[in-house]
This record gives C-alpha cells, structure tokens and sequence, in this order.
C-alpha cells in the first residue's frame, strides 16, 4: 500500500485539524445542548443568605429535589446552607464539606440509589482525590470492572477539557431529545429523563412516575442498570468506606444526622431486593449505634411516600413528594432532638 | 480490553510507541507477542495458558506432519490436532450442552439420570483461536504450506492481539509470510487503519451501543411486548449486530493496518446482498471462508453428486451455527440458512441469472433483495432468543400480529436502524471505503476525519458494552 497523497507531516497535520474540529463541535453541543460541566452546588436559605449557614446539608439530587429547604428554614428559623453535587454518595459528600466552618451542624443525605457501588457521580474525580480513591480502592478490593472505572474516571475528566461531553452520550441524546421535543412544541418540555438541574428547593415538577407508560418505565430501569446500578457490589466498596468515614469523623464535622432519602416503589422492585434492604438497614444500625449522638432518619421507610405518585421519575420526588418529605423531615428532627 | 476503552487506546498507543524504539525484528516480534499474550491476560489470565498450549501442539504437529511422509501417521497427526483442538473448544464450550442433550435423549426412552451441570468458565475467544490454529495444520496436511518459522512465530500468529478475541479468523498462510520481515507501515497505510479504527469505533460506540440497552429489554422478555415492537427489535438487532461485530472487525483491521499488517475484510455490505449466497460471501467473510475450506470442502464439496452437495451445505451450515454457541438455537439458526442456501442452489441450476438492466430485471432485483433481507433477519430470532422456546414464541407472536403488550419504540432505535439501511442502499457494496477516503483531497479526508471524530466524543458510549461475538 502506497500513495501519494499521504505523508507523514501530513497525516499529523490532518490528525491536529481533526481533534480541532471536534474538540470545536464537543464545545458547540455541550453549549447548545446546555451540558454543564459536573459542578457541586451551593445554597443559603433563610438568614443572611451571604453566611454560610448554621446548618450544612450535604447530598444529591435525591436531597435538592426532595426537601423544601425555604420552608424549612422558615420553619426552623434556622439558615442552612446546601451543598449538593449529581448523584452525589458518600464518597464525595465526604469532600463536599470541606471549608464549612466548624461550628455548624451537618446533615447527610443519602440513599440506597447512590449507595450502589457502581453508580459514579460524574463530581467523583473533580471531589475525590486520586490517592483517597486508590487508597479505598486498596481497602475494599472491589471488582475488577469497578475498579478500572473508577480509575479511569480520572483521565476521562482530564479529557474533558477539550472535549466536554466525552462519555455523556446519555445526558447528550437526552438533551437532544429535549431539544427536538421545544422545537417542536416550541416550547420547554420537561424530559422523560433529564439530567438535572440542581437548585436546590426548587422543585417545579408536578408530573409523576405513576403517569408514565409500561414501555418508558421499563427503558429507564434498563438505562439505570446500563450506567452501573445494581443489586450486586452494594455497602462493600469506596462509597460504604466513605460513610463509614464520616460517622468516625462525625465529631469533628458536627455530624447531627444521616437522612436517608426515599426511593419510588418502581425502582425498589427493580434493584432493591429483600437481601439488599436488610444489608442497608443493618449497616446503618452498625453505624448508629457505634455513633449515638448522630440520629438517623429513614424518610426512605415513611409511609406515607410509598408510591410512584410522588416520583416525577424512578428516584426523584416530585413537587407533592417533596412537601410531604419535608413535613416528615421536619417532625422526625423535632421529635429525635426532643429525644436526645 | 475492548478497543473503544480508554484502556486499550492507552495500550496500543504504548506498542506504538515502544515498537518503534525496537531495532531487531526478533526482540520485536517477541515484544508483540508479550503484548499479545497480556491483552488476553486482561480477560482472563489463568486462560493464557490454554491459548499457549493449543498453539504449541499444533506447532509441534504441523512440524511432524510436514516431515512425515507415511499417508496413515499424517492423517494419525491430523485426527491429533483436530483431536486437540476441537477437544479444547467441545470441553469448554459443548460440555455441558452434550450433557444435557445426552440426558435427554436418555430420558425419551425412559432412563432416569440426574442432571450433571459443571461450571465451566468459557476462554474469550477460544473458538476463534481453535478455528485459527487448526487452518494451520489443515494447510500443512493438505501440502499447502511450509511450517512456521519458529515457535514464536506460531505463536504471534495465533495470538496476534487485534484479532485473537473475535476475528477475523486468519489463515496461518495468509500471515506467516507477514511475519518473515519486519513490518513498518507507510504514511498511507496508517493512516487507511487509522480511517477504519475510527469508523470501527463509530459503529460499535456511537451506534451499537447506542440501541443495545433497548434491544436487549425486549429479547430480555419478548412476551410483555407488543408485535410491533417485537418487529422493530428484531430489525434493530440486525442493524445491531452488523455494526457490532463489523466495527469490531473494522477496528481489529484497523490496528494491524496501523502495525503494517495486513487482515482480510470481513464485512463488505452483507445486508446489500441479492442472494443468500451473496450474504454469506459478505458475512463474516473470514468465517465463512473458513468453513468452506476446512468443512464443505473436506466433507466432498461439490464433487459428489448434487444431493451429496446439499447435503454437505446443510452440514456445513449447522456446524457453523453450532460454531457460534452451545445451543440448539444455533442449530436452528445453522440449518435456516443451510436450507436457504440449498434452495438458492436449486433455484440458480433451474433459473439463469439475468443480467442485463432492463425493468423486469430492476424487479427482480429488488424482489431478491426484499427475499434475502427477510430471510436474515427471520433467522436471527433464534440466534438472539435464549431458547427455542422463546424463538417460537416471538416468532408467533410476530406472525399473530399480537398487539396486546407493551409498546417500546424509543427513537434512537429508529434513527439508527434508518442509517443502517439507508447506508446499504446508498454506498456502493465493493468499494473499500478505508482504502478510498486516504486517495481523496486533504479537505475531504479532514471532513470525513473531523466527522467520525466528533461523532465519538459527542454520542460515544463511555461504558462499552462487550462485543456480541466475544460470546462465541
């Protein structure tokens, strides 16, 4: 094989335009598609709002949608200041609180979606440091699969820089979605299953998971599935160490309580199965009674948030969802610090 | 390892890298076959000792068969290396099937057995490398080659890493004789692997992937979902499979491109094709090859009478599908195409073909087209369904036109199965589309290059799903 057309100088000077222009095109989606780059959030509600509050709340999406954080600030007449990050676990939560003044109380949200070992927050390698991964990578020994994600999760984000939506075809084709459906409409319409944004107390959906057809649902649960969730590898891996290290550290953080966030019924059928359950609830017994002054709050076991009616999808909660999850948050800290 | 991980890319670029500092073509055919030797490793190391052992024994035996001269110890050292080689591959792979289908059959005449089920982990690509190794010997008994070189050689040869997993399925007389001298590829040459990797890549992460959670929900449960959805399913996992595991191919040519090697196609447009005997001299060329040479041809081919040829297509054929996996599945899926391609044969002696572009021909054409294409994706309902029995039952429920169930149809699916055929339709079948785009002018290739590029990092997969075929 041979031809005149290609050269070596040649080549390299084809293969900088080709990475140029793509690098270009990756800017123009992500901008036109609105893809932010995985950023932790931050929010003060009530007081002064340039304080940083005397509450830390640290979590999720799970967390920003599924708490009315204005009424309970409100209703507390306490300033809390939200820090969240997207599918945010324990493993970043960890670094999430990191600056927060030392006299505040923290507040720690997860729940059993994030807590699947190998479903990765896209802030992990920006929150996470390398040696802290390695470091709990060494400890648990997970599996080979999860390890070489997670390692790899730190190139990828390098790589990022150039090219901002390598690896988030999902959130991509969701957008585009998105997008076709208001050119359409020619108007914003919510997606089946957006990624989000994360304002935290800002909850305008008031569609439910209960609405959706079989054919969606079961897509959804298969894409889950796709990006890592499952009922295998759970409460064993980085995510579990991290909690752990958390209650150890609980002192020295102002640790006041672990909120255990609910899930839909649709997704606890799919992925949350009677061993699984027992393993999270016996875990959290561990730690709660190795910490007794941190209180655990299980919203995820309140009975009145057992239905898909109020999920706007498999594990965010809707705008009804998030008042009835407020009210009971609210009563739960009252009556526990009563108790204490 | 699989080609569109950043692990592999890293990888590759270190062989790269490290081969051009190596001077001595034997340090550097050592160093490839140690790299070799490693990837494989990353899926299974324990197995890299069943890959040496099959290439080593065959080694040895084509040595002797190509020394001896005594017609009965040549075919004695034949039957050891089929022996072997089908040894390795029925032990691990049919072991279990043969148990099973041994105790039923021991069961229709009234035998009771308990059921023996062995966990049995299967080597990644051993049916490949078996098959790879044993066109070796085959070529040595038949006096068509030489032996290898050296031990080492064989060894490259048979574990060579673009191909080892899935294919193509190299002929130790195509690729011994690449090994004779060192290989350094030229700037057109890169660059035609380079062009091909990336349309692999294209193929297999921003397409395959793509609709591969949705096809595999429905062949998951086929019963809750609606005829309709069945039907697009079945189409998308034709479009699925096509671009899976001929993006794979195009990425295992593309590498050894790359290297200065040189793989056979195996993939040119099948879903084009006018004939069932077209499709298979478009599918899995390397394969089919394959099967032709060693089986059809060794069971009498066509030289024993018309009934007799039948006969050895439809044997041919079920073996191959049996190739593919360890169930009766297969079988079915071997001997819908064994039959299709018998009918053609039937069909062909009794019809001269037409050749001149005249409307009936244009016609007949697009009739043959439409029969062939149905026929395929027909057959790939057993191929994809995990037993006879939901083969039978997606099949009915296609044919009953059943439309109380689910209905699933997510638009990726569509789009992608739309480029899919449009591609077919449009692209010219025989150009080699890597071998043409480098002869272009440099705005066209750096379009064509930005493209496939962009597409990549823009709608790639990040969590790459195995390859179909790494199953086989």
């Amino acid at each position: 094989m041979n031809n005149s057309h290609t050269s070596w100088k040649r080549l390299i000077f084809l293969g900088a335009v080709s990475c140029a222009v793509a690098s270009v095109s990756s800017h123009v989606v992500s901008l036109v598609l609105g893809l932010s780059p995985p950023t932790r959030n931050e929010h003060t509600f009530g007081g002064n709002q340039d304080t940083s509050g005397e509450i830390v709340a640290l979590g999720s999406s799970l967390m920003a949608f599924g708490i009315d954080w204005a009424r309970l600030a409100k209703t507390t007449d306490i300033s809390v200041n939200t820090r969240t990050c997207g599918a945010g676990s324990p493993a970043e939560l960890e670094f999430l609180n990191a600056g927060a003044p030392t006299e505040t109380n923290t507040l720690v949200f997860i729940s059993v979606f994030e807590m699947a070992e190998g479903m990765l927050s896209e802030s992990r390698p920006i929150e996470v440091p390398f040696s802290v991964t390695l470091s709990d990578l060494g400890t648990t020994r997970p599996s080979w699969t999860l390890t070489k994600t997670l390692l790899w999760s730190y190139p990828l984000q390098v790589m990022r820089s150039p090219f901002p939506t390598l690896g988030r075809s999902w959130e991509v084709m969701v957008r585009l979605r998105d997008l076709m459906r208001s050119v359409r409409a020619k108007a914003t319409v919510t997606s089946e299953d957006a990624p989000i944004a994360l304002n935290a107390g800002a909850n305008s959906h008031t569609d439910t998971l209960k609405s959706w057809d079989k054919g969606r649902l079961l897509r959804n649960i298969k894409q889950l599935r796709e990006r890592g969730v499952s009922e295998s590898e759970n409460f064993v891996g980085p995510k579990f160490l991290a909690l752990q290290r958390i209650f150890t550290k609980s002192q020295d953080a102002k640790l006041r309580a672990i909120v255990v966030m609910p899930v839909s019924p649709a997704y606890k059928s799919a992925f949350v199965d009677a061993t699984m359950a027992s393993t999270f609830a016996s875990m959290l017994r561990i730690f709660e009674s190795a910490n007794p002054l941190v209180i655990i709050i299980r919203l995820d076991l309140a009975p009145e948030l057992q239905s898909d009616k109020y999920f706007w999808d498999l594990v965010h909660l809707n705008f009804e969802g998030q008042q009835l999850a407020t009210s009971t948050l609210l009563e739960e800290l009252g009556s526990k610090s009563e108790n204490q | 390892m699989i080609f569109t991980s950043l692990e592999f890319l890293v990888f590759f670029a270190i062989i790269l890298l490290v081969r051009l500092g190596i001077k001595n073509v034997n340090s550097e055919k050592w160093f490839l076959l140690i790299a070799s030797w490693l990837f494989y490793m990353s899926w299974n190391a324990p197995f890299v000792l069943l890959l040496i052992a099959v290439s080593t024994s065959d080694y040895f035996l084509g040595k002797r068969l190509h020394d001896e001269s005594n017609l009965s110890m040549r075919k004695f050292l034949m039957a050891s290396s089929l022996f072997i080689d089908l040894g390795a591959i029925g032990f691990f792979k049919y072991a279990n099937f043969l148990s099973g289908t041994w105790r039923q059959t021991i069961e229709l005449a009234g035998i009771r057995s308990d059921p023996v089920f062995m966990e049995i982990i299967l080597p990644v690509g051993v049916s490949f490398f078996t098959f790879q190794s044993l066109s070796y010997t085959f070529d040595i008994y038949r006096k068509r080659m030489s032996p290898a070189a050296s031990w080492r050689d064989y060894n490259l040869f048979v574990a060579f890493f673009p191909q080892l997993i899935a294919g193509p399925i190299l002929k130790a007389i195509d690729f011994l004789p690449q090994l004779l001298e060192r290989r350094r590829p030229t700037a057109y040459m890169f660059e035609c692997g380079l062009a091909v990797f990336l349309l692999g890549a294209v193929k297999k992460s921003v397409l395959s992937d793509q609709i591969a959670p949705q096809i595999d929900l429905v062949f998951a449960a086929p019963l809750q979902f609606d005829a309709l959805t069945l039907l697009v399913a079945l189409v998308a996992f034709s479009a699925q499979i096509f671009l899976d595991f001929s993006g794979y191919s195009d990425m295992a040519i593309g590498c050894a491109c790359m290297m200065g090697f040189t793989f056979m196609d195996n993939f040119r447009m099948p879903y084009s094709s006018l004939s069932i005997t077209e499709f298979w001299r478009r599918w899995h060329i390397s394969l089919s090859t394959w099967l032709r040479d060693y089986v059809y041809i060794s069971f009498g081919g066509n030289r024993r009478g018309t009934c007799r040829t039948h006969i050895n297509i439809m044997a041919t054929m079920l073996l191959g599908g049996l190739w593919h996996g360890a169930s009766w599945n297969f079988v079915l899926w071997g001997a819908i195409h064994g039959l299709a391609l018998v009918v053609h044969k039937l069909w062909t002696s009794f019809r001269k073909p037409a050749s001149s572009p005249t409307p009936r021909f244009a016609v007949r054409t697009f009739f043959a087209s439409i029969l062939t294409l149905s026929i395929v994706i027909l057959a790939w309902i057993p191929f994809r369904c995990m037993t006879l029995g939901d083969s039978y039952q997606y099949f009915l429920r296609l044919a009953n036109w059943e439309m109380d169930g689910v209905r699933s149809i997510p638009i990726q699916l569509v789009a992608i199965v739309s480029i899919v055929i449009v591609t077919h339709l449009l692209w010219k079948k025989d150009v080699v589309w890597y071998r043409s785009i480098p002869n272009s002018g440099i705005v066209v290739r750096a379009t064509v290059y930005s493209s496939l590029l962009a597409l990549i990092v823009i709608f790639g997969v990040s969590k790459a799903a195995p390859f179909i075929y790494f199953q086989f």
